[in-house]
């Protein structure tokens, strides 16, 4: 061997030059997508079809407009029914105008 | 991201088999791919259409048999293993290539294992005369730094068998190397 006696496994890369380069860039996206391929590899973002985000995006906007209808509907609705059952309180926010019923 | 790459190979796989997600795979593959392309670029004397061949079914036999593997080894000798395996198949079916091609021209022969890329030294030359056989252990111990322990499991064979096999392959490099220089 051209060098003196290295330690073993110390001079590894320059024994034989640096004669074996890079490995190609596009190696690695060839074995990710092998991998996917063969079921290796989860594709997260094919777990999910794209139809069915669509349709929870919709069911979550859906839901979250009823849920503010119903609220915004409760604050207005409530003092109503209150002053039905006698229990008038001072000062009501009925949604639509301020009134005080104790006047 | 410096803590995640700080994981041990241990950690890593199983975070893989865990999630099977790729940034646990890409940062296995940033680690040891290098090393991995290194051994099946000497073993194919030096060509990259064979390596990158050979790497790619490297890893995926690999990923697959992942779940087996139970770290009697570290990593990277087990990863290895698929390399030299992958090789000495691609040298069977070049042997066989070779032997059909026998009646035609040598040097159509010779071009099975084309290599224009760089220009070898002496050293690669002699190193890509010796037989698969004493390549192998010669690659791995003088040039990977594998130990003859590592080398034996590898290739199945005695840890005697290696030592004679490497001290053979030394001489026959020797040999080679005087050839050249006269």
């Amino acid at each position: 061997m051209s060098n003196q006696n290295p330690k073993h496994g110390e001079n590894k890369r320059t024994t034989a030059g640096d004669a074996e380069g890079t490995p190609p860039i596009d190696l690695y996206t060839k074995i990710v997508e092998a991998m996917k391929t063969e079921g290796l590899l989860y594709a997260p973002k094919a777990l999910i079809p794209a139809s069915v985000t669509g349709i929870t995006s919709a069911l979550v906007l859906f839901l979250g407009i009823a849920l503010a209808a119903f609220f915004i509907g409760k604050s207005s609705v409530q003092p109503v029914m209150a002053e039905k059952i006698g229990n008038k309180p001072k000062f009501v926010f009925t949604g639509q105008s301020r009134r005080c019923p104790a006047r | 991201m410096q803590l995640i790459s700080n994981l041990t190979d241990r950690a890593l796989v199983e975070a893989f088999l865990l999630t099977r997600e790729e940034w646990a795979f890409r940062l296995l593959y940033q680690r040891h791919n290098p090393s991995l392309w290194r051994l099946a670029m000497r073993l194919s004397k030096h060509n990259r259409e064979v390596a990158e061949d050979v790497l790619q079914d490297v890893w995926i036999r690999a990923i697959e048999k992942l779940p087996q593997f139970r770290w009697d080894s570290n990593l990277r000798t087990w990863l290895s293993g698929f390399v030299l395996m992958r090789s000495r198949e691609q040298w069977r079916s070049n042997a066989s290539v070779q032997k059909r091609m026998e009646p035609l021209e040598k040097a159509q022969d010779l071009a099975l294992w084309p290599d224009f890329s760089f220009e070898k030294n002496e050293l690669t030359q002699a190193i890509e005369q010796l037989s698969p056989g004493f390549r192998m252990v010669l690659t791995l111990y003088d040039l990977e730094g594998f130990k003859h322990e590592e080398i034996a499991t590898l290739l199945g064979i005695s840890i005697g068998t290696s030592k004679s096999q490497l001290s053979r392959a030394r001489a026959l490099l020797r040999q080679q190397l005087d050839g050249l220089k006269r």
